[in-house]
């Protein structure tokens, strides 16, 4: 994969995340939230998409989400208002914007004019005089290059009062400077911004954020324009732009490649946070340095471009900075080794002269007197830097600790990380699935080894060996912990998929002409990644078959005095170690007569058989059933159900349905929490061992003490507490030879989700134990009966029952031998 | 591992042009298989049978945690079940994107084979044709080339 192929998949991969966001978003607004935050996030959502298709050239995309997002900018302003209308035609617009970057996906041109229907209307509504397309140039920040300590331009007021870019050049700067008080007071009005009093301009104003620039030069490899993030800047919140050009070169010596800039900017505005910063960069991360200060602190390299280099005549900031009492700058600026050659003296100077509240944390060392405390922060330099800075200042300290002792200045220095780096930003990592799997595969098979290890514990071990019986159970906890803290990496919210829904509902509403709404439940249910990657088909299939064949028409519905929009509720709840998602609707339910007819015609069922209603419902996920004589585009090509149950069954889960008629259908899938471990009970059946989920077993009985019965089939029945339940022995299940006796044997009564019960009969029942699936699959072929199979301590291979494939294969065999 | 340094040596010297082999062999006969395709050769150490499947499917083993199924090549010739021992050898292939084991009698010997000595196989029996992707001589002896894809295909039960 090349490099720009793998950050197009990241894109991708963010597209998709985004398109979810999108979803969410304009469901709880339509659900009628009114959280500004919501339409700001979608905003962000269609500006992060519109961003990325602009890197790949994804132009139609480009257009698209760009008039898109001008519609969503005059909503956000409030020039339009978000009605019913305008917020139908957003959720239609991100449907096409995910349209959009599903054709750019697979590299699909879409037709000319796609969408074009939604752009003309963003434009009546956005300009309903008719007037020029905003131009997306329109809104760039105005760039005013200011240089500082220009007499004239810093006497001139009016500059500042919308000053966003200064550049700091330090020829100027000297000059400006020079030695005298008034020069210095001109100096100041240069940081000074927009005149807001007392407050020192450049970051450590306690109410802007302030944030380091410094482009690598895969910046400009990339072709990205630094002045494209200054512009989004700007949105977040009222920019100030300081350019640091002291490192452009003589032209001669010019690589236009080269980043020689950097810059500080503040950023003042009530809802700027750092993620919201960081956000702005996210496209540009790994290419450039970023570091972003909360209001009130500025980093030693924050303040070295902006004041830095100038050296110990740079004092000249400080009159606007109350806390700082002319006298101690003097002294600082006095005291500061002239020698010194690198920043950070003259940044610890001014950090200290400048009240920038460096020590914000106690330093346990330094005696806590006002004079002190001034001392330490004029002392505040990072540990890597050398002494010299300090020098005047550690007769002040009394008692350096012990990391005072390395160089007396630095006992407050411990303190400048706490300030600056507070609250690492990183809550979430982006870890490959596959690293993940692989930690959860080493953790099965931990499991597997401490579980063979506690089997081989038997009595007289236990006595004589204490202390490793011990550690043995120890391990055991240990183990079952981190399997549970590597399940919870991978558990995700249902909600990645429930978000993909309400598009499809709406689509197929429009589709059919049916009213329909859909609602959704407990969309936070965590379940394993892998499960929810198998929901989706499942689920699609299900919602269709609601709307398609469950909820009627408006007429039968008025008819049968149901309200006009029908509903569809899609919930998932956990139960037990079982998760169950449920689509319900309140629709006609399941035509029963029409089902078992065709059932009939289909040779799915035997002519002569009689099933239970139940029986009946389940009959949809027969493969290649479909009840509505024409096939319709939704669903009804016969494939829909089947693909439910064989996806759900693949990965461990059961369905069932339940269908009142005239009243709606129910369907329920059961999934298990988690694909990698199984608690199972291990048999053997003709001395092969075979393993049946504890989940499905009732009770096991021994078959001596067991009541049967015989049909006229030849088949039994076992007669258990009132109730028939169908056997089905394994071994002759599974044509092999076994030895042992009738009486010796044993019945698991097994039940799955909504099935009856069955009775199966083994040979053996060897004990409990927890198992780590194995797909049989992979590399050979689905077996009839078989779920798939484990591996047990010592190494063998156990092949795992599937008690509802039993059951229907079973009737499958006695329909195709009836037939 | 010196056979298969040796190999190495062989490659450079047969080029595009040559094919390796694992030589086998089931009673007298042998056969083989393409060298890239083996991933691995072992002893066979027993599997766990599959219900319902045909009886050259000989069950299932674990392989470092992954489950590959084992064919009987000699059952899968209609030659009768092997009664396999620990001498007998299980060679694992990748087919495809699926790892498989046969079970021989024993692994005989590395052969490089110019393409152009492969024989077709000679009109007649439809199983040799299935079976056998073409003939090569070796030492003047007959080895003949497995089809892997049709080893595996057809093993359900009503096939």
């Amino acid at each position: 994969m090349s490099e720009l192929d793998e950050f197009k998949a990241t894109y991708f991969d963010e597209c998709s995340e985004l398109l979810a966001e999108l979803e969410e978003q304009f469901l709880a607004i339509e659900a009628g939230d009114k959280d500004p935050e919501r339409l700001h996030a979608v905003f962000r959502a269609i500006h992060s998409i519109k961003g990325g298709a602009g890197a790949f050239g994804f132009t139609g995309l480009v257009k698209f989400a760009h008039s898109f997002e001008t519609l969503l900018d005059f909503v956000r302003d409030g020039r339009i208002e978000l009605d019913p209308k305008v917020l139908t035609l957003c959720i239609r617009s991100s449907d096409l914007v995910a349209d959009f970057v599903s054709a750019a996906q697979d590299g699909r041109e879409l037709e000319d004019g796609y969408g074009g229907e939604q752009k003309a209307e963003f434009e009546a509504l956005c300009n309903p005089d008719g007037a020029e397309e905003e131009d997306p140039e329109d809104f760039d920040i105005e760039f005013t290059p200011v240089m500082v300590g220009g007499a004239d331009l810093a006497e001139d007021e009016d500059v500042f009062e919308n000053p966003p870019l200064n550049l700091i050049a330090d020829g100027d700067l000297d000059a400006a400077l020079g030695d005298a008080e008034d020069d210095l007071a001109n100096a100041d009005v240069v940081f000074a911004g927009d005149g807001t009093d007392g407050a020192p301009e450049f970051g450590a104003a306690a109410d802007a954020w302030t944030l380091t620039f410094t482009p690598l030069p895969a910046l400009f490899e990339r072709a990205n324009d630094p002045l494209l993030l200054f512009r989004e800047l700007s949105i977040v919140g009222d920019s100030q732009v300081n350019a640091d050009i002291r490192e452009i070169p003589e032209l001669n010596d010019f690589e236009p490649f080269q980043p020689y800039c950097q810059w500080v900017i503040t950023l003042k505005g009530d809802d700027v946070t750092e993620e919201r910063i960081r956000e702005v960069f996210e496209f540009v991360e790994g290419d450039c340095e970023i570091e972003v200060t909360p209001p009130g602190v500025l980093s030693e390299r924050q303040t070295s471009i902006l004041v830095g280099e100038i050296g110990p005549a740079d004092g000249a900031p400080a009159p606007k900075s109350p806390p700082a009492p002319k006298q101690e700058l003097d002294d600082v600026v006095d005291t500061a080794a002239p020698e010194a050659s690198d920043d950070a003296p003259s940044f610890a100077d001014l950090a200290g002269a400048l009240g920038v509240d460096m020590a914000a944390e106690p330093v346990p060392e330094v005696e806590p007197s006002a004079e002190e405390v001034a001392a330490a922060k004029a002392a505040a330099a990072p540990k890597e830097e050398p002494v010299v800075a300090a020098a005047p200042v550690p007769e002040k300290i009394e008692t350096p600790g012990p990391e005072a002792s390395k160089g007396p200045a630095f006992g407050s220095a411990t303190a400048k990380p706490k300030a600056t780096d507070s609250k690492p930003p990183v809550q979430s990592i982006r870890v490959d699935l596959d690293k993940v799997d692989r930690v959860v595969n080493m953790v099965g098979e931990l499991v597997i080894t401490q579980s063979m290890l506690t089997q081989q514990m038997d009595e007289t071990l236990r006595d004589k060996y204490q202390e490793l019986v011990r550690g043995i159970e120890v391990l055991a906890q240990t183990t079952r912990g981190l399997q549970d803290s590597v399940m919870a990496i991978r558990a995700q919210p249902v909600k990645s998929v429930f978000s993909r829904m309400p598009r499809l509902v709406r689509e197929l509403a429009s589709k059919t002409g049916k009213k329909i709404k859909l609602e959704m439940v407990g969309e936070n249910t965590e379940i394993d990644k892998t499960v929810i990657e198998q929901l989706s088909d499942p689920l699609t299939h299900m919602i269709r078959n609601s709307a398609d064949h469950g909820i009627e028409d408006a007429e039968k519905r008025a008819s049968r005095r149901k309200p006009e929009t029908g509903t569809i509720t899609l919930s998932a709840e956990q139960a037990g170690g079982n998760i169950l998602i449920i689509v319900e609707d309140d629709g006609g339910g399941i035509n029963r007569e029409r089902v078992l007819a065709l059932a009939k015609e289909k040779g799915v069922v035997a002519p002569d058989q009689t099933p239970t209603d139940e029986q009946i419902d389940n009959l949809i996920f027969a493969p290649g059933f479909s009840t509505v004589t024409e096939v319709s585009d939704l669903s009804g090509r016969g494939v829909g159900m089947d693909v439910v149950l064989s996806n759900i069954k693949k990965i461990g889960g059961s369905v069932h349905v339940r269908s009142n008629p005239g009243r709606g259908t129910r369907m329920t899938l059961r999934l298990p929490l988690t694909l990698a471990v199984l608690d199972v009970m291990l048999v053997s059946v003709a001395g092969c061992p075979y393993v049946v989920p504890l989940s499905s077993i009732v009770e096991t009985i021994q078959a001596g003490r067991a009541e049967f019965g015989k049909v006229p089939s030849g088949s039994r029945l076992l007669q258990i507490r009132g109730e028939y339940v169908p056997v089905v022995d394994l071994a002759t299940r599974f044509a092999m030879h076994t030895d042992a006796e009738e009486k010796d044997r044993f019945v698991v009564l097994c039940e799955a989700e909504g099935t009856n019960k069955l009775a199966i009969i083994v040979d053996e029942i060897i004990g409990q134990q927890q198992v780590v699936i194995k797909s049989s699959e992979e590399n050979y072929e689905r077996i009839d009966g078989i779920a798939g199979g484990t591996i047990l301590g010592d190494g063998q291979v156990a092949l795992i029952v599937d008690v509802q494939g039993l059951k229907t294969s079973r009737v499958n065999h006695r329909s195709s031998a009836a037939a | 591992m010196e056979a298969i340094e040796l190999n190495e040596n062989d490659l450079e010297v047969g080029g595009a042009n040559s094919i390796q082999l694992i030589a086998f062999s089931i009673g007298e006969q042998a056969y083989g298989v393409e060298i890239t395709t083996v991933r691995e050769i072992r002893a066979w150490n027993g599997a766990t049978p599959l219900p319902n499947t045909r009886e050259f499917v000989r069950g299932v083993v674990n392989l470092r945690g992954t489950i590959v199924p084992i064919f009987d090549l000699r059952a899968r010739f209609g030659a009768g079940v092997t009664e396999a021992t620990k001498t007998h050898v299980v060679v694992v292939l990748a087919v495809g994107e699926k790892w498989i084991g046969i079970l021989v009698d024993a692994v005989s010997d590395i052969l490089t084979v110019q393409k152009s000595d492969i024989h077709a196989v000679p009109e007649g029996e439809n199983m040799d044709s299935e079976l056998l992707n073409g003939i090569v001589t070796h030492d003047s002896r007959m080895v003949g080339l497995i089809d892997l894809e049709a080893v595996v295909g057809q093993t359900g039960e009503d096939s």
